[in-house]
């Protein structure tokens, strides 16, 4: 019961109004007969033979009050206990609240519907004295400690899904309590041993974009930038796709695409018809049952020609992969002709330390004659990381001769490829961007590989991009800009916080923000381009239980729903008002 | 329609809006017509009374002559024949006197029309047909004792007298048949008949009333009057109910048996009414106000008792 005191009090309320309003009858009318003979000797009689004539007002007063009773009593939520639920247990709820629990069931509701169905059942029909402790894999309840069913009930509604990725079972207090896990089983989250683990999961087909990137266009094989769109089947069933690019200046594309059950398709949007701005990239199946990764968000990039300065005594692997790139304008300067004033947006340094460096970012090919060593296969090397500098760049030929000895490594260093005692490419972000690479192009076979010039082209792409991300994930988004404005895609204004020069927000679902700040203004799309969510079947529960029925618990016994006692007293009620109407109209009560 | 008063002066009787106007009249005229056909011969005016005398112009019987009798009406011829002494008897021939008995207590005031504009028509027509008839009409209004009463009357010129007495009746008071019948019978009356129009609601019932009438040996004919709403009022849950008579409040909760139960009291109490008269071979009539009165009194001309 919500609360007995206030059910209490709203009961006694109810009786004394009752009281009062009987007091208070008006007294009956007076009416004049031929004659009252008949009468009085018809009430003499009466009065002596009807007992019921006497318990009229204490019968109908009865009634009134057994209503009040039982209507102020079903406010409060009553429940019946039974002989298994006189037991009290106490129980700590989990609940899965990742992404892929926005999957919608044939029944219409989503599995996450489902299963705060199934918890609100468990709360409802449980003792009345039991304590509840909800909990969930996102994090989004923060406190351990117990209430009763009826705050449990109020928390369990104030959860929601979360699509920020960052999923696991919660660090629970050691609790004497029933443990109850309701999940779809897709994410990948650790469930301790001794855990009911209920099952919301249902098959369901779904198709969605697990990766969209954007290329610049800077190196020798495209002229425009391009986007990439890898599509992935998450369905039992082979579907048939219909992926669809919308973009400023009206341009659509439409590409129709076949996949087999669990298979990815990249799809390569050429751009160059499309205006600068933002672009709608879109797959659309049939009787897709998760919508998140349907839709995702690209931004193309300003067309202008980026400034690279080459600063060699001669390298013409560096100048011919340079010299290919159609949106650079390459200059080659000698070492001695270095100045650090000098515009441009890039410098790439052939073995040679400047004295002063440059406020530019800069790719440094290091001397490789500081160190010697055997020809080593890049094998015996790892690449670390996904680093946007390796995207696409295939080193399994690759063999170098010669390494150097790193210069200068921070902790602000990134290791890309190598370890800590050799490292081959190290990426640093101080005050400016940097690449190391730690072997010369003539003591490798690296320039003669097809990775080179992608190597290059996504190191200067890396370099100048914005210090705003191209993408981002759900969740906290860090914006190296003060004080912005951003609004979502519907045009609502995104609740934003200042923190030391940032601005800071939160993306809870997928979305294309626009940010402004004074006359500026780009786009940061929020993709839901995740293997994890996109593959709704791979559930460790998939038993193809109908979800939200079946509870299954440890001895596997199953929980049916029972009646509520409020609903019951409620029906009891409204049968007593239909006896009080008809009562009154026989003139059985008053 | 004139009627002459006892000053000879002829008095119109077009009134309107009053309880005898024209319309009321020649319903009167109606009735006694139809009264003529349903007794044939009555109108020679003179009821044959059940009285034997020895004078005479109907044959009655023979019987035994006692000495000391005048023996003018010894038959001799059957003497003769017989050699028995027989006395010739005769009817007396006598004219009937009706006593006609109109409750004026307060609860005759009840109801539209009201119970007691209703029993003044009922009377104004008996009235009617009696003086038609030769008979001598008596009209006592009686409450809780005899409150007005018009002498004997005969002859149609008293048609006038008799419906000025009944216009100028009231209702008041309680009513006590018992002690308007001992007011009234007190003083010496002929036996004759007795029409009593009421309500009978009495609080000391009709029982001794009735019998009372026995015991001076009158002809009774009671009718019964009720409004239908005495029968099936219309009231709320609880009430309290007012006497118009005695102004006594009765505290009532209304309940569909209650209703149920007052109705068959009702209904007893007509039927008690009703038992005791045929059981005293008296005649008895019991009607609503909403029943049109020449119907009523057509129906009073049918049991015969009226019209002999």
């Amino acid at each position: 019961m919500a609360n007995p005191a206030l059910v209490t009090g709203l009961a006694v309320a109810s009786l004394l109004i009752i009281a009062i309003l009987y007091w208070i009858k008006p007294p009956p009318p007076t009416v004049v007969v031929s004659s009252s003979i008949l009468w009085a000797r018809l009430m003499r009689e009466r009065k002596r033979s009807s007992l019921l004539d006497k318990l009229r007002r204490l019968l109908s007063i009865l009634i009134a009050c057994i209503i009040a009773v039982f209507i102020a009593t079903a406010s409060g939520g009553p429940e019946l206990i039974s002989s298994e639920e006189s037991e009290i247990k106490d129980a700590t709820i989990v609940m899965d609240n990742s992404g892929t629990m926005a999957t919608l069931t044939r029944g219409g509701f989503t599995r996450w519907e489902h299963a705060v169905e199934v918890a609100r059942e468990i709360l409802v029909g449980s003792h009345p004295s039991a304590e509840f402790l909800i909990l969930d894999t996102s994090g989004q309840i923060v406190s351990r400690v117990a209430n009763t069913k009826w705050k449990a009930l109020e928390e369990l509604e104030k959860l929601s899904i979360s699509f920020e990725g960052n999923v696991q079972y919660p660090v629970l207090t050691d609790r004497d309590a029933r443990l109850v896990f309701i999940s779809d089983g897709v994410s990948p989250i650790a469930v301790p041993t001794m855990t009911e683990t209920i099952s919301v999961f249902e098959p369901a087909e779904n198709v969605g974009i697990t990766s969209l990137t954007i290329s610049s266009g800077l190196s020798e094989f495209a002229s425009a930038p391009r986007g990439f769109v890898q599509v992935t089947n998450g369905s039992l069933n082979v579907k048939e796709v219909v992926v669809g690019v919308s973009g400023l200046g009206g341009k659509n594309i439409r590409e129709s695409l076949t996949l087999k059950p669990d298979s990815s398709v990249t799809s390569v949007i050429d751009l160059e018809e499309f205006q600068d701005g933002p672009l709608r990239v879109s797959v659309t199946s049939v009787r897709d049952a998760f919508s998140k990764d349907d839709l995702a968000y690209m931004v193309k990039p300003l067309s202008s020609k980026s400034k690279v300065t080459l600063v060699t005594s001669g390298n013409v692997y560096l100048e011919s992969a340079l010299e290919a790139m159609s949106n650079v304008e390459f200059s080659v300067i000698e070492t001695e002709s270095y100045d650090p004033m000098d515009l441009t947006d890039i410098y790439i340094f052939d073995r040679f330390k400047p004295e002063i460096p440059p406020s530019v970012p800069t790719l440094e090919f290091l001397i490789a004659e500081q160190f010697s060593q055997d020809i080593v296969s890049v094998g015996s090397y790892r690449s670390l990381g996904d680093h946007p500098v390796l995207r696409g760049v295939t080193l399994s030929d690759l063999r170098i001769e010669k390494v150097s000895s790193p210069p200068f490594i921070t902790g602000d260093s990134e290791i890309l490829w190598g370890d800590i005692e050799t490292p081959l490419l190290i990426a640093q972000v101080l005050d400016k961007k940097s690449v190391q690479v730690g072997f010369s192009l003539e003591g490798s076979n690296f320039p003669l590989q097809p990775a080179f010039p992608i190597f290059l082209a996504n190191t200067i792409d890396w370099m100048l991009e914005s210090d705003v991300p191209a993408f981002v994930k759900q969740g906290r988004v860090v914006i190296p800009t003060d004080n912005a404005s951003i609004l979502d895609l519907d045009g609502n204004s995104v609740e934003a916080n200042v923190l030391d020069g940032h601005t800071i927000f939160h993306a809870i679902a997928p979305n294309l923000y626009s940010i402004r700040q004074g006359s500026d203004r780009f786009w940061i799309p929020a993709n839901l381009t995740n293997y994890n969510y996109t593959l709704v079947n791979k559930s460790r529960l998939n038993s193809g239980a109908l979800s939200g029925m079946v509870i299954k618990g440890d001895d596997g016994s199953n929980e049916l729903i029972k009646p509520n006692l409020w609903s019951l007293l409620v029906s009891i009620s409204l049968l007593l008002v239909a006896l009080e109407w008809f009562t009154y109209h026989r003139r059985i009560t008053v | 329609m004139k009627f002459q008063n006892p000053k000879n002066e002829h008095l119109s009787m077009e009134r309107a809006n009053t309880l005898f106007d024209d319309e009321f009249l020649k319903k009167l005229e109606y009735l006694n017509l139809i009264s003529k056909q349903m007794v044939p011969g009555h109108l020679h005016g003179e009821h044959r009374s059940k009285k034997k005398t020895n004078s005479g112009i109907e044959f009655s019987d023979y019987r035994e002559y006692v000495s000391g009798e005048d023996t003018r009406n010894v038959d001799w011829r059957t003497f003769l024949r017989l050699d028995k002494l027989l006395l010739r008897t005769f009817e007396e021939e006598a004219d009937l006197p009706i006593y006609i008995f109109i409750d004026s207590s307060a609860s005759m005031d009840y109801g539209n029309p009201s119970k007691f504009d209703y029993a003044r028509k009922i009377a104004a027509a008996m009235c009617y047909v009696g003086l038609m008839n030769q008979d001598r009409v008596n009209l006592i209004g009686f409450n809780s004792g005899v409150d007005k009463q018009l002498s004997a009357r005969r002859g149609k010129n008293q048609v006038w007298n008799t419906f000025q007495f009944l216009e100028a009746m009231t209702t008041r008071g309680s009513t006590s048949m018992v002690r308007s019948f001992k007011g009234f019978f007190s003083s010496r009356r002929r036996r004759g008949l007795v029409v009593v129009i009421s309500d009978f609601l009495d609080p000391s019932g009709f029982e001794r009333a009735f019998d009372m009438l026995r015991h001076y040996r009158q002809d009774l004919f009671a009718v019964h009057l009720y409004e239908t709403e005495e029968r099936e009022p219309k009231l709320p849950d609880e009430v309290l109910l007012k006497d118009s008579e005695l102004g006594t409040i009765e505290r009532v909760k209304i309940t569909p048996s209650l209703m149920d139960s007052y109705r068959e009291l009702f209904d007893a109490h007509s039927k008690s009414i009703e038992v005791y008269c045929k059981k005293n071979g008296w005649g008895y009539i019991n009607t609503s106000t909403v029943t049109p009165f020449e119907d009523l009194v057509l129906q009073v001309f049918r049991q015969g008792r009226f019209l002999k």
